[in-house]
């Protein structure tokens, strides 16, 4: 017996259309014509299904023993241990005493049910997610110039009829490559300091300086001005702030953008052209250009660009942020970041607070305020007043947080650390209680892909072993808090209709969606208001036609500026680290390091380097290198690259043990997004010395 | 609270200025700023041939902690530590900031000036973003210019108003372009660039006279000028440093690392001051002084100025860098190797200083991407490439090396493995993917896994003849 179901791929924020087979108990996939993926599927797509069948999937709850050790366990002990422990931390301490960690890649119904449980069953403000560590300055940044963020106000296969992309920091050739069939038309313009595979099919890559990126946006505006490729009649009509905006990028002509970036003046100039003089042109940014302590300002630096030129709102044209992981998008909206609440709100919006208590059956006054950002909220731990206990669902920050050395030492602080996942990844080897789950093909749900469209994933295999939908762990945990069990439903499709009631009327309205039209097959994009009259809303494929989402209807310039930062001085340190993505892994790795074809192919970490570095630091290709920061130090092989930058080298997120990257990174984050400096570390590279050798 | 008197409100002063506006604790006075604010001379260039409004050109208001007073300052009273204003103003100071600028050297011509100093009709300063908005909406399409100097900005102005189809002469005295920045092959490469976009040149040339529409030489043809820009050097405004008391040198008021003046409690920054060490000081150079010194006057005292000279030519194609002394491209000096390329029929011209691994001077003319690695080497104090050539054509992009030709790279699928699935029944594009999943990454090898499966049927054609039923994809692309 076989039975096929449509699904979705369980990693990156395309979410390409699959279709699972079952057949005995196992599953494999296939690409579907999907839109986004039009019967593509990448490496990592394919072998998805090996993950279903882990030798070391987590079956059983897990428990520390009073020796130190953890064991196999039950649920109910399990969980009566978590919820006594959480009970005498919140009487002790008070609730703040109790974070929440969540994840881009849980479903929206998790993501939902995990922000109201924080606030609700726990009564804490300390919860949110590793979208911080990724998508948190884009999210600035577009809320600040457009009202609302959703990473690409218009469909994917828009792209398809773009005469020019500039792709700033991004490397979708690598991290997403079914997304290219939609950029093989265009002109690609392709900002990174490395010889990406992305920057390799450009018509024209800029290698700017780490770190630097918001000085060669703003070159990029002042040669848009003062070359006369400014589209002034829009930005009168559809923008307001042009003048604060310009009064910063007046003083970055091209050749002293030039100097600080070291991308050739000429090279600047022939970018602004190709992009002004396309028939249709988009700015997309990714990590490369916002994970910085000047990250958000970085991104608004390219959208006024975009805005300069007229592009976002015009059909055809467009400013996007490429969504990362596969429920990025999703997982921003529905109430697991610091700050907000379902629907995309301000928890600080008193509207929003009034809204929300009424559907959770509660007084405003009980919600609590924004909580820390992710980075302070791990650092908390070492606090007077901070955490006492974390709970993680579906992430992986041991890896994933910058400065690990630190987060080591507050993790170990902790009184209690409770992980939620489907495999045992470095956070949950260190937990005191771990909670196996459900993984893609064994639950049903939604998630919100980097289009902001809404899709289903389904169930098509049983869990192994005794592992529960996060769902069921949240609804265990808040009763044995107290709550009424009906306050925390288990069944997805009622989580999700109390998610989209929740949602109505903010930003990000699910309030006209529902399984059955998803089920159908309608491609919902949000905002989805439910509907007044006969007919459903058709949801919103692309926003801001006809005006943004500021109460004027225009958008914003936002004024920033570049100035030197520590890792990028006047006289900068020689060599900088950076660190990214590549094809064969995800994320921190957990899932595709187990997968036997992509590590087989991608089997360690390396740090990239050029080769006259390489030669000053004595160090051949292949060879073991330490590289050390003011922060720690990594040991990994060496990959000589001429195309890298001198003073640049490169290091993958998605390796642990002494080849974790973090280990080089440090606790600065962007005041205004709280995304962290994950790409510019000041280094230095040396021979890794072999105990007991001696060179002859 | 720490009382700033910033004199002079040009762009070191204005930056300085804005600087300090926020800083806390800190009370800024700007003496000498002109009602209608400054405009930024950096946009000059862009002014002479983009039709920018003159509101463009203004640099930012301060925030409005700043107190500004239009009044020129006549004297600074340091036993006092007073700034005085020609209204009689009185402005106390704890710290005051020279930032006055230079005067123009004006050419003695008789009819560029009038009677009391001011320019005649048709005489523009290229140093004026005013001027340079007023020349571009003066001239008409294709009008004849004459521009007077060697320096710098006027062989940019040169270069802007002839890519803009101006007729262009280029007039100077010496005996070639940038004697002080270019040795003598890099200023020949640069007068063939200029050449090369219309520019007509007339070296070692001395005006007598501007009569209507001509420049007269003393020399051969008068040269055709509706306008007549003027780029004919400055020197430092140090009259009220000098009448203070403070150590003045040939290049402006002498400053230490610091920019502090021989009066600790008197800064200079700025084309009057003397902390680039030459005559110019480049409006990068100005930037940087005071935002330097807005972090010595802040959080930083220890903060030291390092100047880094970079003479880098503003304009699209121009593409001329100049770094360190040029000095040390001549001659024979101990311990340093030069390094020089030229090609005289595409412009191209480069010659380095370098001692050992490090750049102490270059001359760069039409190598962009040279210019701007080298400028970054220059600036970090970083070791040059060592392919010396590498960062004069491009960076080499010499990939690793790979071991068997991978067609599929998202999935990872080498021509051998599509062989074999071919080999294995696997006989057009669909039952290749469907085998080995290549092409359903980013699709970019469809075209490569195409012709590969039409050269495998082919082959297969001529291996056996006589099965005519082969199907045949050829060309079906």
């Amino acid at each position: 017996m076989e039975h096929e179901v449509p699904s979705h791929c369980p990693y990156c924020a395309l979410q390409c259309g699959t279709v699972l087979t079952e057949r005995a108990g196992t599953a494999s996939v296939r690409p579907s014509l999907f839109p986004v993926n039009q019967g593509g599927l990448c490496r990592k797509g394919w072998t998805a299904p090996e993950l279903l069948h882990d030798r070391e999937r987590l079956r059983e709850p897990w428990v520390r023993n009073a020796r130190g050790v953890l064991v196999r366990s039950d649920w109910d002990s399990a969980l009566d241990r978590v919820g006594d422990e959480l009970r005498r931390l919140v009487a002790a301490h008070g609730p703040d005493a109790v974070g929440v960690f969540g994840g881009g890649g849980l479903t929206n119904e998790k993501a939902y049910l995990l922000g109201k449980f924080a606030r609700l069953a726990l009564g804490t403000s300390r919860i949110d997610y590793n979208g911080r560590f990724c998508m948190a300055a884009a999210a600035t940044a577009g809320k600040a110039a457009f009202g609302l963020d959703r990473g690409l106000p218009f469909p994917v296969t828009d792209l398809a009829e773009a005469g020019v992309v500039l792709l700033a920091g991004a490397n979708p050739a690598e991290t997403m490559p079914p997304l290219m069939r939609h950029l093989a038309n265009a002109d690609l313009v392709v900002i990174d300091p490395r010889e990406s595979a992305t920057a390799a099919r450009a018509a024209l890559h800029l290698r700017p300086r780490p770190g630097t990126d918001l000085a060669l946006a703003l070159g990029l505006l002042h040669v848009a001005v003062t070359e006369g490729w400014c589209d002034m009649d829009y930005v009168a009509r559809r923008t307001v702030g042009f003048e604060r905006a310009w009064a910063r990028a007046r003083a970055w002509w091209p050749e002293q953008v030039e100097r600080v970036t070291g991308v050739a003046a000429a090279d600047q100039r022939e970018a602004v052209r190709m992009l002004a003089s396309a028939r249709r042109g988009y700015v997309l940014t990714g990590r490369g250009a916002e994970q910085h302590e000047n990250g958000s300002d970085t991104v608004s630096g390219f959208v006024n660009l975009a805005l300069a030129l007229g592009l976002p709102g015009t059909p055809g044209n467009g400013y996007g942020c490429l969504t990362g992981q596969g429920n990025g998008q999703g997982g921003r909206e529905h109430g697991q970041k610091a700050d907000q609440l379902p629907g995309y709100r301000l928890i600080t919006d008193p509207r929003a607070r009034a809204e929300v208590a009424e559907v959770w059956g509660i007084a405003p006054e009980e919600l609590p305020g924004p909580g820390l950002d992710a980075t302070r909220l791990l650092e908390s731990a070492a606090w007077e007043d901070g955490i006492r206990a974390l709970l993680v669902f579906g992430s992986n920050p041991v890896l994933s947080a910058p400065h690990s050395v630190r987060v080591h030492e507050c993790l170990s602080r902790l009184d209690l650390l409770v992980v939620a996942d489907f495999l045992p990844s470095e956070t949950a080897q260190r937990a005191d209680v771990v909670l196996p789950t459900t993984q893609w093909a064994e639950e049903e749900g939604t998630m919100t892909n980097l289009e902001g469209r809404v899709l289903r994933r389904r169930e098509v295999l049983p869990p192994p072993g005794s592992a529960r939908s996060d769902l069921e762990v949240l609804h265990e945990l808040a009763v044995r808090l107290g709550q009424d069990p009906a306050r925390f439903p288990t069944h997805a499709p009622t989580v999700f209709d109390e998610l989209a009631r929740a949602s109505a009327g903010g930003p990000a309205d699910y309030s006209g969606i529902d399984y059955q039209r998803l089920d159908a097959e309608e491609a919902l994009h949000w905002p989805c208001p439910r509907g007044t009259g006969e007919s459903p809303h058709p949801g919103t494929p692309r926003m801001f036609l006809d005006s943004f989402a500021h109460p004027d209807g225009r958008a914003r310039f936002v004024a920033v500026d570049w100035s030197p930062t520590a890792g990028v001085g006047e006289r900068q340190p020689p060599l900088v680290a950076t660190t990214g993505r590549i094809m064969e892994q995800y994320q921190t790795g957990v899932q595709t390091r187990r997968v036997h074809e992509l590590s087989v192919s991608a089997p360690e970490g390396f740090v990239r380097l050029h080769p006259d570095v390489a030669a000053r630091a004595g160090v051949s290709q292949d060879q073991r290198t330490v590289i050390r920061s003011e922060h720690g130090e990594v040991r990994a092989r060496a990959e000589l690259d001429e195309s890298i930058r001198r003073d640049t080298v490169f290091l993958p997120i998605h390796y642990g043990g002494g080849e974790g990257a973090n280990l080089l990174t440090g606790p600065e984050t962007d005041p205004s997004s709280g995304i962290p400096e994950f790409k510019v570390c000041p280094v230095s590279i040396t021979a890794e010395e072999v105990p007991g050798c001696t060179e002859s | 609270m720490h009382r700033v008197v910033i004199i002079g409100h040009g762009p070191a002063g204005h930056r300085l200025a804005e600087r300090l506006g926020t800083a806390e604790d800190t009370r800024v006075t700007v003496v000498g700023a002109r009602p209608e604010g400054p405009y930024d001379p950096g946009l000059g260039l862009a002014a002479l041939t983009t039709e920018l409004p003159l509101d463009l050109l203004a640099l930012p208001e301060h925030d409005q902690r700043v107190r500004t007073v239009a009044a020129r300052a006549v004297s600074l009273d340091r036993a006092h530590r007073v700034v005085l204003t020609e209204d009689g103003g009185r402005h106390p100071y704890d710290t005051v900031v020279l930032a006055t600028g230079a005067h123009r050297e004006h050419p003695d011509v008789p009819g560029v000036y009038e009677v009391g100093g001011r320019p005649a009709a048709g005489v523009w300063h290229v140093d004026s973003p005013r001027d340079c908005v007023g020349v571009r909406t003066a001239l008409t399409a294709g009008a004849a210019v004459a521009v007077f100097g060697a320096d710098l900005p006027a062989v940019e102005s040169a270069h802007a108003l002839a890519v803009r189809g101006h007729h262009v002469t280029l007039v100077h005295q010496d005996a070639r372009l940038m004697s002080g920045d270019l040795d003598p092959g890099a200023s020949a490469a640069v007068a063939r660039r200029l050449r090369e976009v219309g520019v007509e040149q007339r070296g070692g040339a001395v005006p007598v006279e501007l009569l209507s529409g001509q420049l007269v030489l003393r020399e051969g043809e008068p040269v055709p000028a509706e306008a007549l820009l003027l780029s004919t050097g400055t020197r430092p405004n140090t009259e009220l440093a000098l009448e203070a008391g403070l150590e003045v040198g040939e290049t402006g008021v002498r400053v230490d690392g610091h920019l502090r003046s021989s009066d600790p409690r008197v800064h200079a920054i700025g084309s009057c001051a003397a902390a680039s060490g030459t005559e110019r000081c480049t409006l990068s150079a100005a930037r940087r002084q005071a935002e330097t010194l807005a972090e010595i006057l802040t959080t930083s005292p220890e903060r030291r100025y390092r100047h880094t000279e970079i003479v880098r030519a503003r304009g699209d194609g121009l593409d001329l860098v100049a770094l360190g002394p040029v000095e040390l491209l001549a001659g024979n000096t101990a311990g340093v190797d030069h390094v020089a390329f030229s090609d005289p029929r595409r412009h191209r011209y480069a010659r380095l200083a370098l001692s050992g691994d490090r750049l102490l001077a270059a001359n760069l003319v039409g190598l962009r991407e040279a210019g701007a690695e080298l400028s970054r080497v220059h600036e970090a104090g970083s070791p040059v490439p060592s392919n010396r050539f590498a960062p004069l054509f491009g960076i080499a992009a010499a990939g690793g090396a790979v071991s068997e030709t991978v067609l599929c790279h998202c999935n990872n699928v080498s021509e051998t493995a599509l062989r074999t699935a071919f080999r294995q029944g696997a006989r057009d594009v669909a039952a290749l993917a469907a085998a080995t999943r290549a092409t359903t990454g980013c699709g970019s090898c469809a075209d490569d896994v195409r012709r590969l499966c039409a050269a495998l049927q082919r082959d297969r054609i001529s291996e056996v003849t006589e099965d005519s039923d082969v199907p045949s994809e050829e060309d079906a692309a």
